[in-house]
Formats: structure tokens, sequence, C-alpha cells
């Protein structure tokens, strides 16, 4: 992890480089509000221990673009975001975070390939402090656009998430770190744009790594995990959240449509499947509508 | 006596007047002959008026005199966008490309008519392009891949661009009789389909009604993307 004295340097040089005066020759503002259907946000297996709930998001980013030539491009942005739940309020986050991109094109044209490397990092307060933590996401990605019509890329992505909870195990054996989670991803999507304002997208991506699941006690989840803490966020004393070594596999489709050459409305389906040992399954779906706008 | 005299004054002054307007309008009024004009209309499947159409007009024996030295023209950039989307010139047209936007562009193009690139620049590049070969020409930008232009260069001197009322005036044509044709980015099949003719010979305005077919607009979307379905 970082010291805080790296944080700092870091965020003040973000903030330097967005806020200077070449700065604002090419920088944008991103807004999206969003509302969001989550069916299983326990990620449990047993319909007793599944909990849904509806939130509401708001996500703001400023970024500015480095054209260092013609075929390298250097993005940074600054981000926050802000959920909050209809039901479960101790899920209620406040993020801040940064990213750093970097995307090379091999050539002239709008349909040449390009590699994108990209690091990403960020700060999350729930309402309840036990899930409190900071994520590290790092991805390389392939693409190219194929024709005027279709675009396809292909990546991969790992993501590490430090959790500050840190109680006294109340499991002889077991951690109670349950949000201390790593994972390693490839995933793959293409993009089909049936006129200059839809753009419809699937992703799929397999992960390799820790999930946590929130459920009451049992053999087998007891048995597959190694962290168990108690998870105050559903207002359940029999839950209990776990991690788990898991192979998720998620498929995510969206339909884009551009209003106009600043916003678009955005309707994304995400559904999630992990497996885990024990013949332990979870699938859990999101539903999300936003609007995005980018200024200027 | 002096009311007499002040009446033949006034007659004076108005003849004098008449005069001079007739002596001015008499250099005018064979230019106006000679002069011709071809207005087309052109509207899509819809029967909506086209903007940014290209008509030009040939003369049926081929026979044209291209300017020497045709004049510089601009396509300028602003705020990400080739302006005009559309810019038609005649054959040897030298062109620049400033750019008005406070971020670089790299303009580039890969048509047969016209391959070129201005690497990476901000200003006004130091010199023109000539577009020296009859055809359309293409222009796309390496860093904004969604900004898309068109430079039609024209192997007659006559040619116009339709506005928003789907309308362009060809003038100062010769009179004989000309083959006019049309073109649009979007249109579906060639130019050479939508062949027309118009004879001046005897009439000083012609008109026509041209129909196209248009795509739809397929580029890359400028619009943001989002879909942040969450990070719980």
């Amino acid at each position: 992890m970082l010291s805080t004295y790296s944080k700092r340097a870091i965020a003040i040089a973000l903030g330097s480089l967005l806020l200077s005066n070449e700065a604002r020759s090419d920088s944008w503002i991103d807004v999206e509000p969003a509302a969001l259907a989550y069916d299983n946000l326990t990620r449990a297996q047993a319909p007793e221990d599944r909990r849904s709930d509806r939130a509401m998001a708001l996500q703001v980013s400023a970024g500015r673009a480095f054209v260092l030539s013609g075929n390298d491009t250097v993005d940074l942005a600054l981000d926050g975001r802000g959920e909050a739940y209809r039901r479960y309020r101790g899920l209620d986050v406040v993020m801040v975070g940064g990213s750093a991109s970097y995307r090379h094109k091999f050539g002239l044209g709008a349909d040449v390939p390009w590699v994108m490397a990209s690091v990403r990092g960020a700060r999350e307060d729930y309402r309840d402090a036990i899930r409190d933590s900071n994520r590290r996401t790092m991805t390389v990605e392939f693409g190219q656009r194929l024709t005027p019509r279709w675009e396809a890329a292909v990546g991969v992505v790992r993501d590490r998430r430090y959790g500050d909870y840190d109680p006294t195990p109340e499991v002889p054996g077991y951690s109670a770190r349950v949000f201390d989670l790593q994972g390693d991803s490839v995933q793959a999507r293409v993009g089909y744009a049936p006129t200059d304002r839809l753009l419809l997208a699937l992703q799929f991506a397999v992960r390799r790594g820790d999930i946590e699941s929130t459920a009451q006690q049992g053999y087998a989840i007891y048995v597959a995990s190694d962290a168990i803490a108690e998870d105050p966020a559903f207002n359940d004393p029999a839950l209990y959240a776990y991690r788990l070594r898991a192979t998720s596999y998620t498929s995510t489709a969206s339909a884009s449509y551009a209003l106009t050459g600043n916003a678009s409305v955005n309707l994304t389906y995400v559904e999630n499947r992990a497996r885990a040992a024990y013949s332990l399954a979870y699938t859990d779906r999101t539903l999300a509508l936003s609007l995005a706008y980018r200024y200027p | 006596m002096i009311k007499d005299r002040f009446v033949m004054h006034r007659l004076f002054m108005i003849g004098r007047a008449a005069f001079a307007a007739a002596l001015l309008a008499l250099p005018c009024s064979p230019a106006r002959a000679q002069s011709s004009e071809i207005v087309v209309s052109v509207t899509d499947q819809s029967g909506l008026p086209v903007t940014d159409a290209v008509v030009v007009a040939m003369p049926t024996d081929g026979k044209v005199t291209l300017p020497a030295k045709p004049r510089e023209e601009i396509v300028d950039q602003i705020d990400k966008e080739f302006s005009p989307r559309v810019k038609p010139v005649v054959v040897g047209t030298p062109i620049r490309f400033p750019n008005h936007d406070n971020v670089r562009h790299h303009v580039y193009s890969f048509s047969g008519a016209k391959r070129f690139e201005l690497p990476l620049y901000a200003g006004v590049p130091a010199q023109p392009v000539v577009f020296d070969k009859a055809g359309v020409v293409v222009l796309g930008c390496n860093i904004h891949d969604w900004m898309v232009g068109y430079i039609y260069v024209s192997d007659s001197p006559y040619f116009a661009k339709t506005g928003h009322d789907g309308k362009a005036v060809i003038s100062g044509l010769p009179a004989q009789a000309f083959v006019v044709r049309t073109w649009h980015p979007l249109m579906d099949g060639g130019e050479e389909a939508t062949r027309k003719s118009v004879d001046l010979s005897r009439t000083r305005r012609g008109e026509l009604a041209v129909a196209l077919k248009l795509n739809p607009e397929v580029k890359v979307r400028r619009a943001p993307v989002g879909g942040h379905a969450g990070h719980y």
C-alpha cells in the first residue's frame, strides 16, 4: 500500500495538472446520476439470505487528456461517487478516487488497433465501517474498431481491496478481514452501433479471486471461507460476512443512446455468477439506468 | 417667369438623373444576359431537404477552363469538429487547416484523391495542402476519432453546396448544355447515378430536383458512454 505521504503527493500532482491553465484546455467534467436495482446484495446462495434493494447514485469526475504524440494519449482523472440505498443504509457509500490511463494507437485512423493501460485508486467510506476500504485496479486492454459499426476489446484486470476494519477474530483460526479482497480477471467485450446514436455492448469477464458473501451460518460456507465477521449492514444479527475463493463469471449487456454530443442515457444489466468450493454458487444481478453528461 | 425657370430646372435635374441611371444600367444588361444559373433542390428518401450535398455542373462537351491559380481555402477545426464538414473545391485548390481549438489535432486522409498527414499541431500549419486530383477526400483526426470531414475536389469550376433548405445555386454559367451530378457523404450509390441534363443555351435558369437515398451515419460516437453499475 502507498504511504500517506505518497498518496498526498499523487493527489497534489493530479490536482495541479487538472487545475493548471494548460489543463483547462482539454479537460472534461463527467456527471452521471443513476438509479440501480440489486437483486442479491448479500451474494447469498440460500433464498432466505438474499437481500435486494434499490439505490440512487451520483458519479462526478474531472479529467484531463495529455496528447503526447499523434498516437499516444495520457488521461488523468479525479472522481467521486455517492450511492444511497433505500433499505440497507449501512451500504451507503462515498467514494473518492483517481485514475491514470495511457493509450497507444498502432497507426493512423479510427480503425487501427490500440492498447490501453490504466491504474485506478479509490477510497470508499461506508455508513457501516466494516466495508471501509481502499481499492486499486490495474487494467490492460487491447482493442480495435473492426468495421464502422463493430468494435472489440480484450483485457486483463488485477483488483485489490484493502479493508480498514480489523476486529478481533470471532472464530479461532479465521481472519476477520473479510473485505481484504483480491482477484485477477480476463475480459472481452464487443460493441455494435446500429446508428450513430445507439451503442450496444456485451462484455464477459472471468475472475479468479476472493469474493465476499453474507449469509447465515452453515457448514459449507464455514469450511470454504478463510475470513468471517459480523455484518451489520443488513440489520440481521444472523448474517455473517464470509470471504471465499471463487471463480466469477460476469456478463454485462448495455445500451447507450446519445441524446446530444455531450449526453447519453444508459441502461446496463450485469449478471454475476460465482462458483466456490463445496458446491457454493451465487448469482447476483444489477440493473442500472443512468444519464451521462460531459462538459464541455 | 421665375416659377417657369424653377420647373425647367427640376425637369433638367430629373432628366439628368434618369440618363445617369440608364448609363449605369447599360453595362450590366449584356453581362446578365450571358450569365445563367442552375438551381438544384436535393431531398432524401423522406422528402426532407438535404444539407451539405455537392452539385457539380459539367459542360456536355467536357470543355472547362480551370482557374490557373485557385484561391486558397480553409477547413477549420472548431470544438473538435471540422468546419465546414463538407468543403467543395476545384482541382488545384490549396487548403489550410487552421486549428482554432485549444487542443492539438492530427489531421490525415487515406483517400486516393489525396493522401496526406498533418502531424500533431496547434494554430495554423505553415503550408497549405494542395488538392490536385478530383475526387472525395475523407478527413480524420487521429486524436479525436469522431472528427470526420469531407473535401469534394471538383473537376469542374461550376459547383455549389446545398444549404439547410436543400438548395444549391450554381451561378455564372455560360449558355450551353450541362450534365449535373450530385454527391453527399451518406448517399447510397455513386454520384454518376444522379446525372441529369440541363440546357442553358435557350434559357438563363435551369431547375433540377434530385432525390438521394441516404444511409444512416455511422462514425465514432462523441457522446459519453455511461453505465456504471455500482461498486458494491
